[in-house]
């Protein structure tokens, strides 16, 4: 039978990608952060995840105004690093798992979910961000990603924005229809985004790592008041793009009501984002 | 509250707001933050145009032909003479209150060469360094 094996969060911001790309995390301004993640990769490397499901949002790359979902799945047998305006990353080819996805499709679709489906797509730095700095070595490189993929997608850019509690009820069923799979498969999933981070207007560059703090307590002690936080909250206290924390609910809700964080970092701040990241198993 | 209403088996209870009610209060609250441009579907209606001329930089071709001639090029997606005018003075800030995105301007920053923080920079009317000092105010909260 698959199981969720554990759950891991993650900020995703480009400038992340590009710093593992570019070989500077070694630099004063990265090392922080970057010696932050080393016990979250010897962590993920001793999971051994057959499959990871990665809850992220398109920034443009293969989501325009013109439709947008709320949620969407790929389907796809292999995802390549798009280009989001200034070239895809020098990064292997993530391989999918149809079989899973399709089975995630029924599942939540069943459950009342009525996802967009992807069965071409390629993923952004949304996505290609955490697997780096999950799966790569201490500078982010990797030869061949050590587990298939599925991409969730959650709109965070054009609001109305799914509500926090939505999401992690969508986290809820991925964790019903993942348990429902007959398969032996060792799944984990990935929540990214956040936290603190305002991109636009006079505000941009707003940070509350006082309200981040509070979030990465809650995602352990007491998810549900996290749920109940209005999008316009979210967007005061941690920014207009802050608002991407509802992802990290996803991935909570797909866990046990009691989890243990086996690691927290928290890093102030990488390009305009306060950067944080946790890693949960089950109790 | 009308018979037809209650047949729909949502009739509220009078304890909780109205969906109404919460959808106000959470745009209130939202637009009542100085500085900051709620992206929702009046916001992104204004200013369509310019969003989707960004969208096209994600090819490389596009990139080669908006950098060989902008004007030509944002003519075939109908900017407005104002957005071209931001365009061509790389007036991010004002992009943003014309209707732009910033995760689909920043391809056009991307064209540049310049940086998430710059921009930010210039939204806040401040130098880099001014700005890396505002991000790091609260470090130690």
């Amino acid at each position: 039978m698959a199981e969720i094996i554990a759950a891991v969060t993650t900020s995703h911001v480009p400038s992340i990608g590009i710093a593992m790309d570019s070989g500077i995390t070694q630099d004063p301004y990265w090392k922080p952060l970057f010696d932050g993640y080393l016990p979250a990769k010897e962590f993920v490397k001793e999971l051994k995840p057959d499959v990871t499901i990665v809850v992220y949002n398109d920034h443009g790359l293969e989501v325009f105004l013109d439709r947008v979902p709320t949620f969407g799945i790929g389907a796809a047998a292999q995802y390549l690093s798009g280009d989001e305006g200034w070239g895809p990353r020098p990064i292997p080819p993530f391989q999918g798992d149809p079989e899973l996805s399709w089975h995630l499709i029924e599942h939540l679709v069943a459950q009342e979910f009525d996802m967009t489906m992807f069965q071409e797509m390629n993923v952004d730095h949304g996505f290609s961000v955490p697997m780096s700095v999950f799966f790569g070595g201490p500078a982010g490189e990797v030869e061949e990603w050590p587990t298939r993929v599925i991409p969730i997608t959650v709109n965070t850019i054009q609001f109305p924005l799914p509500m926090a509690a939505r999401c992690f009820k969508l986290g809820q069923a991925i964790r019903k229809a993942v348990d429902a799979y007959p398969k032996d498969t060792r799944v984990l999933i990935m929540g990214t985004g956040g936290m603190s981070h305002q991109l636009q207007g006079e505000r941009s560059g707003f940070m509350q790592p006082n309200f981040d703090r509070m979030f990465l307590d809650k995602m352990v002690t007491d998810p549900m008041a996290l749920t109940r936080i209005p999008n316009g909250v979210f967007m005061k206290e941690a920014g207009h793009e802050g608002a991407e924390l509802i992802m990290w609910l996803v991935a909570r809700g797909a866990m046990n009501m009691e989890v243990e964080e086996v690691y927290q970092h928290y890093h102030v701040s990488a390009s305009l984002t306060a950067a944080g990241l946790a890693c949960y198993r089950n109790k | 509250m009308s018979s037809s209403r209650e047949k729909t088996g949502h009739e509220e209870t009078g304890d909780e707001p109205s969906i109404t009610e919460r959808i106000e209060e959470d745009k209130r609250l939202a637009r009542s933050l100085e500085g900051t441009y709620l992206f929702d579907g009046t916001r992104s209606q204004k200013n369509y145009p310019l969003n989707k001329m960004c969208m096209s930089l994600t090819k490389p071709e596009n990139r080669e032909a908006f950098a060989a001639d902008e004007v030509a090029y944002c003519a075939r997606f109908g900017l407005s003479e104002e957005s071209l005018r931001l365009v061509r003075e790389r007036d991010w800030i004002g992009m943003i209150r014309s209707g732009g995105n910033i995760y689909y301007v920043f391809k056009l920053a991307a064209i540049d060469h310049v940086s998430m923080q710059h921009v930010g920079a210039q939204q806040n009317s401040m130098t880099l360094e001014e700005f890396r000092a505002k991000l790091n105010a609260h470090k130690d909260q």
